[in-house]
């Protein structure tokens, strides 16, 4: 197999954009100029190091109410289950 | 930027800006409130009281909604963080054309839900025109909660033609009127039937084995309902998360808004199905024989259940423009909206645990993926890869990806085996001890990281 045929996971992504469905000309263009503008005001960049997106990041005290809240509904189920009715 | 393509941002594939975000936490929250709270919360609950003491339905129905949530949560940051909706979101986890065929299963399933919500509002407004004598036509289930349902779909229909900013005044004020009202309704049960009289009630339909409640079998059968309807959200994230402003309001509008606080109307639902022994909620309030009380059960189901179908309308027809950008706006309302009438019947009505199983399977799988790939990443992707159709990093071979579409056939063959929704048996006779939605998620999960790596796709 020569190295043109390689599959295409293997090869660098290409800089095009290829969306067959997308025909109005105005619309493609704006979400180029959005990837485009993405990836040149360095969120792209960012976001592969676990840094913002478009929006303010999560933190980590969101995790930790969340697996509080949860944890405490866990065990109230469980309470409830095995005391049966 | 034309006028055109700015005010169509919040109606096509573009990904949103962050000056185009218009939902901050209190938005979330009100909306996926007054998405949550309808026929789903009011029915998953009903059919839990039906087979579960009150003691139990309370947790089985929190528990059951509020855990996989949180076991699936990570998937609100995708849509804040680049903007996109679900199904964009899933290329990296199926590639573009496996990506494709979960948007044809999310449309034709969620036609399901808003036949749910249309014909629960038709079931209460039959009984209400019938209260006040009025003709025939609507006052009787068939036709007459038929037409209602009809009604209520083209009303939903038209607030998510409207598009996002009406809907989230629409919510604001909703959100707040249901909120009063489902607990207004459950200090009303508690104080005319009593906390101890409540919690002595036995369950009116429980399943029985050698003339036996089947303790265990009544217990999974309920969670795998709630579980069903909790996991059920995973299609839903992205289509409202970007227009999220922070991550954080994404995570925990979503999070609390379609867990514990929509939950409410599931428990509320839970008591009034030990009461009357129905699990349609608008039995009790008809049951009470008071105009007002029926007249204020009219209007929660009325607001309750045409604000999700709109909920639902809006993101499906946001999935089917970022996939089919040229249908218009108009039509791709019409067209995840209309086939819904189809089941708005009473038999589609009360098969709806069996639905919620076959919903636990696809969106618990769903889930597993793509909470899996996001550990593996840490929600690290690159946007032109996602929207390049062909080509791009995602497109993995002939357009899907082998761990995911391995993972997602393999979880499903566990859960039918574990629980088949069709014959109603667990052919390995696992489901009353582990039920099958939860367990089938890290099935997914698991084999999707351990797939992922062992072909160096992650």
């Amino acid at each position: 197999m020569s190295s043109e045929e390689t599959p295409k996971k293997y090869q660098e992504p290409e800089i095009s954009l290829e969306i067959p469905y997308l025909k109005d000309p105005e619309l493609l263009g704006e979400l180029k100029k959005r990837i485009e503008e993405f990836e040149k005001s360095g969120i792209q960049d960012r976001v592969l190091k676990g840094g913002d997106g478009y929006v303010p990041r999560i933190k980590k005290r969101d995790y930790i109410i969340a697996i509080i809240i949860n944890l405490a509904i866990t065990i109230y189920f469980l309470i409830a289950v095995l005391t049966g009715p | 930027m034309s006028e055109k393509v700015r005010e169509d941002v919040y109606f096509n594939l573009l990904p949103t800006k962050f000056e185009e975000r218009v939902w901050g936490f209190w938005d979330f929250l009100a909306v996926q409130i007054c998405f949550g709270i309808a026929a789903w919360f009011f029915l998953v609950g009903g059919f839990t009281g039906l087979v579960l003491p009150a003691k139990l339905a309370i947790p089985v129905v929190i528990f059951g909604n509020q855990v996989p949530l949180f076991l699936m949560s990570l998937l609100s940051l995708f849509g804040a963080r680049y903007g996109i909706e679900m199904f964009l979101s899933a290329r990296p986890m199926f590639g573009p054309l496996g990506a494709d065929a979960w948007i044809i299963i999310y449309i034709t399933s969620s036609y399901g839900w808003i036949a749910y919500a249309s014909f629960l509002f038709g079931e209460a407004a039959y009984k209400f025109s019938k209260i006040l004598g009025l003709p025939w036509v609507i006052s009787t289930e068939v036709p007459g909660a038929i037409i209602w349902a009809v009604i209520a779909t083209f009303i939903g229909l038209y607030i998510a033609y409207k598009g996002p900013t009406i809907l989230k005044w629409f919510m604001r004020i909703s959100a707040l009127f249901l909120m009063a009202v489902l607990l207004g309704l459950i200090y009303y049960i508690l104080a005319i039937y009593g906390v101890e009289k409540i919690a002595s009630l036995p369950p009116p339909a429980p399943y029985m084995k050698d003339n036996q409640i089947d303790w265990p079998h009544n217990i999974a059968s309920a969670l795998e309902w709630n579980v069903g309807l909790g996991f059920s959200w995973a299609f839903w994230y992205g289509q409202y998360t970007r227009l999220a402003r922070s991550e954080s309001g994404a995570y925990h509008g979503t999070l609390w808004g379609w867990g514990i606080l929509a939950g409410i109307a599931g428990v509320f639902s839970a008591l009034t199905a030990l009461i009357v022994g129905s699990f349609d909620p608008t039995d009790w309030i008809v049951a009470l024989g008071t105009i007002e009380l029926a007249l204020i059960g009219l209007l929660l189901m009325a607001i309750a259940n045409i604000t999700s179908v709109a909920a639902l309308v809006y993101p499906m027809s946001i999935t089917l423009r970022s996939r089919l950008p040229r249908v218009k706006w108009k039509w791709a309302v019409l067209i995840t909206s209309l086939p819904a009438i189809i089941l708005e019947n009473p038999l589609t009505f009360a098969s709806y645990n069996v639905y919620l199983t076959y919903i636990a399977l696809l969106t618990g799988i769903f889930a597993g993926i793509l909470t899996g790939d996001y550990l593996l990443t840490r929600g690290g992707y690159y946007l032109r890869d996602i929207y390049n159709y062909k080509g791009g990093r995602y497109w993995y071979f002939k357009g899907v990806n082998p761990a995911g579409a391995i993972a997602a056939i393999v979880a499903t063959g566990f859960y039918l085996w574990t629980w088949d929704p069709l014959l109603g048996v667990s052919h390995n006779g696992l489901f009353d001890k582990i039920s099958a939605g939860i367990p089938t998620f890290f099935v997914a999960m698991f084999l999707y990281i351990i797939l992922s790596k062992a072909l160096k796709l992650r």
